[in-house]
């Protein structure tokens, strides 16, 4: 068996549990809990986006998680302004 | 059996050391307290460590390309919560946030009563009640004298 296709799998696995830690940050009760959690599971995903599409050899993934690393950075940084209430 | 080149193993090590940092982080994100003084600035900082992981986890798994745009987009995401945090609900830091919270809650008596007056409508609550005071009060006692009775 391949060592890096286990290590793969390996760093899917933790992106999972990092997935599910990053959904129970955004149910914390402040707004800024929220949008931390949520810029984490935008990151989580798109490791195991990008992971699966190297297994698997789907191509489209990278554009999915490229998309969602540019539109994820822009929605948070457009929450964290309105936030701020200036 | 297992085979890999000198790339490939490079690759694999640096991938299992991204997966153990992000377990490490995912555990100690949320055994964090939450009633800790400035919380969430921490969760922030522990979000920085996540985030280069993820460059690296990125470049490790064939796509540079990502890893370097995330690199430089991490830092402004940081920034972003963190001010918008401190300017948004930061109680604890934030001075002129409490003071701006103290007056919408609770505001001045003198200005309540300036506002009353200005309007008109104390003097003549006044007036009315000044002049049924008497007769409330001789409704009372002629009810005590019937119930001594």
């Amino acid at each position: 068996m391949n060592l890096l296709l286990i290590s793969k799998i390996f760093l899917i696995v933790a992106f999972v549990i990092f997935s599910i830690a990053a959904l129970r940050l955004a149910t914390h009760k402040s707004v800024a809990m929220g949008i931390i959690g949520t810029d984490a599971l935008t990151v989580s995903v798109s490791v195991i986006l990008v992971a699966l599409g190297g297994i698997y050899g789907i191509g489209f993934f990278r554009d999915i998680a490229l998309a969602l690393v540019l539109l994820g950075v822009v929605g948070t940084i457009a929450f964290a302004t309105v936030i701020r209430r200036d | 059996m297992i085979s890999a080149s000198i790339f490939e193993l490079i690759q694999s090590v640096l991938l299992i050391v991204v997966a153990i940092i992000t377990i490490i982080i995912s555990i100690g994100i949320l055994r964090l307290d939450s009633d800790m003084d400035n919380v969430v600035y921490a969760r922030i900082h522990i979000l920085g460590v996540i985030d280069i992981a993820s460059v690296i986890a990125f470049i490790c798994l064939g796509d540079p390309l990502l890893g370097v745009l995330y690199f430089i987009l991490a830092p402004f995401t940081a920034h972003a919560m963190a001010h918008g945090y401190f300017h948004g609900e930061d109680l604890k830091n934030n001075q002129s946030l409490t003071n701006d919270s103290n007056n919408d809650k609770k505001p001045k008596k003198d200005d309540i009563t300036k506002e009353i007056e200005s309007s008109g409508f104390y003097k003549t609550v006044k007036e009315e009640n000044s002049f049924d005071d008497s007769n409330d009060k001789i409704t009372v006692s002629t009810l005590k004298i019937i119930e001594d009775e």
